[in-house]
């Protein structure tokens, strides 16, 4: 009898602490998934990524939009309503820069642009589509920074989760 | 024949319309009113901060401070004065931005001149001593020149670009000063601005006068740093020259003075040689003297030892004739006395 009380002690010592260790575990796991998130709203969400931050002072003074860097790299992430097409979005987008821009691409929810000037900055403007909102994500770089600008906006745009 | 004319113009026409429209695009504005008009000036803004050059950030400035304006005149035409006062105000910021974006642009650029001098000055002081083998480095300052020229060229353009654009700025305020539907607000901010774009034209020229002042001034005194760099080159020339003759003569003097050693030397040993030879027909003659002395003595000595031996012969003969003369008295008994 007392072989048996002991043996149940036993097993229910060992019971409780697995189910500790799992309690554990689920709190680690949730805290890297907020660790891992760069930036999150209702309306997207980027996972964190080497080299790029937010940039808090200017994002402050915004309502709309988000601003993030990395090295020469900065990102405008700005949400829209749904009434406007996109085609008015990427005619407004490539108003906003200096004059002479070109536009050297443009797909579905895609434009590239360049301006035309001593120092040329180089914008590649994707579109996304939200519940509620649209996104517009606009990255400017220097010209002559672009191709080694490329592997971090890509690495970028496989991070973002739209809502 | 009228359809192919047909076709062809609307070719034409199709075709110029396409560029027309590109165009048209990049020069419409976003309005404050739109709901993109933020991201806007956040694009403008960071295009602004991606930008190093000076002039080339003037020249944004001065393209945004035209579109703020654009902005004021289109909301002022709404209706919207309260928003038309906040662009007056931004406009303002804008103009200021201009102006010291513009000062610090000429610092930058008379910085890099005095640098571009300094740099000149000392490869000049280094190509100096070998002036011979400067081919190649003239090469790259000529480049460099060309490359000073082509950005003050660039810089002059510029320059003349945003006082065309201040010009018609100025016309555009001016114009919206006389209207009078404005309330007396608008107009202050207006006039205030108009003030400050005075300014800041006067103060851009007061700057560029003082500058081609200074230039003028900096291109008299290269011309007499040239002048007298020209003069000390040629005194060294002159004097290289001098050393040269000198030199010349000094290995001449030395050649002769060599040549004359060389035949004091040759004679002395001449002269020796003559002594060695005199001396050696002197130990000849003696040496031969002495061989006749010798055979003379020698001769002396067989003729005396001759005479010794004949005379001893003689003895000798006659102590044998005496021997025999006393033989012969002994075997005749009677002595013989001679």
């Amino acid at each position: 009898m007392k072989r048996a009380m002991m043996i149940t002690c036993l097993f229910m010592l060992c019971a409780c602490g697995q189910g500790e260790d799992a309690t554990n575990d689920d709190n680690n796991a949730g805290q890297a998934e907020t660790e891992a998130v760069l930036y999150e709203n209702d309306v997207f969400q980027i996972e964190e990524i080497d080299g790029w931050s937010v940039d808090e002072e200017a994002t402050a003074e915004q309502e709309q939009n988000v601003i993030f860097s990395n090295g020469t790299i900065r990102l405008i992430v700005s949400i829209v309503s749904k009434e406007q097409t996109i085609d008015t979005l990427k005619k407004d987008v490539l108003a906003s820069f200096s004059k002479k821009v070109e536009l050297i691409e443009d797909d579905e929810n895609y434009i590239a642009l360049l301006t035309n000037r001593k120092e040329n900055i180089r914008g590649d403007v994707y579109f996304h589509q939200g519940a509620e909102h649209q996104l517009i994500f606009t990255y400017m770089t220097p010209e002559q920074h672009y191709q080694e600008s490329k592997g971090q906006i890509n690495a970028l745009n496989e991070s973002i989760n739209v809502f | 024949m009228k359809l192919k004319t047909w076709l062809s113009l609307a070719t034409i026409s199709v075709f110029f319309v396409g560029n027309t429209a590109f165009a048209n695009e990049a020069e419409e504005t976003v309005t404050p009113d739109e709901e993109l008009y933020d991201t806007s000036i956040l694009i403008e803004e960071t295009e602004l901060a991606l930008t190093e050059d000076q002039m080339e950030r003037a020249l944004l400035l001065d393209e945004f401070a035209n579109d703020r304006l654009s902005e004021i005149e289109a909301t002022i035409e709404e209706g919207n004065l309260e928003e038309a006062e906040q662009l007056i105000e931004q406009y303002e910021e804008y103009l200021e931005r201009l102006e010291s974006e513009l000062e610090e642009s000429e610092e930058e650029q008379e910085a890099s001149e005095e640098e571009a001098n300094e740099e000149d000055d000392e490869v000049e002081r280094v190509e100096l001593p070998e002036s011979d083998d400067n081919d190649g480095n003239e090469q790259g300052e000529d480049s460099d020149e060309e490359n000073q020229e082509e950005s003050a060229e660039d810089q002059d353009k510029s320059e003349e670009e945003l006082r065309e654009s201040a010009k018609q700025r100025t016309i555009k305020l001016q114009a919206l000063l006389e209207r009078e539907d404005l309330p007396e607000e608008a107009k202050a901010g207006i006039a205030k601005a108009l003030e400050n774009q005075k300014r800041a034209e006067e103060n851009y020229l007061r700057a560029k006068a003082e500058k081609a002042v200074s230039d003028e001034d900096e291109d008299e005194q290269e011309q007499e740093k040239e002048e007298e760099e020209e003069r000390e080159l040629q005194e060294e020339r002159e004097e290289e020259a001098a050393e040269q003759v000198e030199e010349e003569n000094d290995k001449e003097a030395e050649a002769v003075v060599k040549a004359e050693q060389k035949q004091n030397k040759a004679e002395k040993k001449q002269q020796k040689a003559a002594e060695k030879a005199e001396k050696a027909e002197r130990k000849a003659q003696e040496k031969l003297e002495k061989a006749e002395e010798k055979a003379n003595k020698a001769k002396e000595k067989a003729q005396e030892k001759q005479e010794k031996a004949e005379e001893e012969a003689e003895k000798k003969q006659a102590k044998k004739a005496q021997e025999n003369r006393q033989k012969q008295e002994k075997g005749n008994g009677k002595p013989n006395h001679n």
